[in-house]
């Protein structure tokens, strides 16, 4: 009895630690990145995109996504929204390069064209998590942030 | 000898008119070999048309006293007028098929057109900040393919330039690409239209400065036998400018406008484009 108590112990600590990691994310990508358009975080006017010319934005393959959800502004700021399901975990870090490769590209561009825009892309969000890769530009990264991480852990 | 004249002469008379009834002075009748000619085809024509004084005298025994003598000249045929560059009108509409030979050049409004016009059936050569002077590389990656059509926006990032010197550069931009791209038709897009907010509180984007950016760039068009894309018709509201609701800086604008730009350039291209 002695030696069984703290075993018990053991295991209900472990139970409790594993489920305070919380589990691989599953969601719709149109479900978040539709929270984020209407979150207040943005300052443009932002156009969805159809999935075929998303991925040819930003250089992904279908065999790489299941399913993506991607905003763009209308070019006056650089405000962005980019959800993707990836094929597998693998397939997301593929679509986080390429996220990142995106941001990188937009600093170039907007650095001559609207300056003021460079500190939104230098905080912009890049992040992958299990199957999922997202990229959002915004004018509060705080508050997207905030959003993005109640979908991703 | 009066007798003489008065038996002979009678007789004479009489023997004539008895051989013309037996070997007959018809006229020719139809389908007969043996009818004689038509008298017309024998007459000797001596007199000019007075109805062409400057016809030259008949050859005789030409066949027709009224027809046209076979030494003049036929008149020279009308000549066709060439294409009313550079103005378009509105046309039967076409789908994207027809813009499967297009190339579009330019800046970041021609970058949201390729991402929001569903457009796909073009080529685009286009870059955010992208200037007449800047546009060589875009264009030598361009030739490196025959075009049917090249549609051009560019001078929205130029507005603050003076005119006259922004014109001679986009006149050598047009020489370089028709001596590039030989056969294609070039479509010179005029500058799109800035809302009413952006042009009553900012100095250089205006609608006047847009407007007089058109005009001459309309003009050079013309000069140069491209055609001239008004998209300030194409995007403009009933007051002018662009509309409030579509933009957020004045000049940029969303999805759905871009969806007006093509639909404007389904129906206004070159009368000999088909």
């Amino acid at each position: 009895m002695k030696k069984t108590a703290p075993l018990l112990l053991f295991l209900l600590m472990t139970c409790l630690l594993c489920a305070g990691c919380g589990a691989a994310p599953d969601f719709e990508p149109a479900e978040l990145a539709e929270k984020l358009e209407g979150s207040g975080c943005f300052t443009d006017l932002l156009s969805e995109m159809d999935q075929s010319m998303a991925l040819e934005l930003y250089g992904l393959s279908e065999s790489d996504v299941v399913q993506c959800a991607v905003y763009l502004g209308t070019g006056a700021t650089a405000e962005e929204i980019a959800v993707f399901k990836a094929a597998s975990a693998s397939a997301a870090k593929t679509v986080a390069e390429a996220l990142t490769a995106r941001r990188d590209s937009q600093i170039a561009a907007y650095k001559n064209y609207v300056p003021a825009e460079v500190p939104k892309l230098e905080s912009a969000i890049v992040k992958s998590s299990g199957a999922y890769a997202v990229y959002v530009t915004s004018a509060d990264a705080d508050g997207a942030a905030k959003i993005v991480s109640d979908y991703m852990k | 000898m009066a007798q003489l004249v008065h038996t002979v002469i009678p007789s004479v008379l009489a023997l004539s008119l008895t051989l013309g009834a037996l070997f007959g002075c018809t006229s020719r009748t139809s389908g007969d070999p043996a009818s004689a000619p038509p008298e017309e085809t024998h007459t000797a024509q001596t007199e000019v048309t007075p109805a062409l004084p400057e016809t030259p005298p008949s050859v005789p025994g030409s066949a027709d006293p009224v027809s046209p003598s076979p030494d003049l000249a036929p008149a020279s045929p009308t000549p066709t007028p060439g294409p009313a560059y550079p103005d378009l009108t509105e046309q039967p509409e076409q789908n994207d098929e027809f813009f499967a030979d297009s190339a579009m050049l330019g800046n970041s409004l021609v970058d949201g057109f390729r991402l929001f016009s569903g457009l796909t059936s073009c080529d685009y050569y286009c870059a955010t900040s992208m200037t007449v002077a800047g546009a060589g590389d875009l264009i030598a990656q361009m030739s490196q393919k025959q075009y049917g059509k090249v549609y051009i926006l560019l001078g929205i990032n130029e507005i603050g330039y003076d005119v006259d010197y922004f014109i001679k550069q986009y006149d050598a931009m047009l020489d370089s690409i028709r001596e590039r791209e030989p056969e294609a038709d070039i479509y010179v897009m005029g500058l799109t239209p800035v809302s009413a907010h952006k042009s009553a509180t900012d100095t250089t984007f205006t609608m006047d400065r847009v407007n007089a950016y058109n005009e001459a760039l309309r003009a050079l068009a013309g000069e140069k036998e491209c055609w001239y894309v008004d998209l300030c018709d194409a995007l403009a509201d009933e007051t002018g400018y662009l509309p409030a609701n579509v933009t957020t800086d004045g000049v940029h604008f969303a999805a759905g406008h871009y969806k007006l730009w093509l639909q404007y350039l389904r129906t206004h291209y070159a009368p000999e484009a088909l």
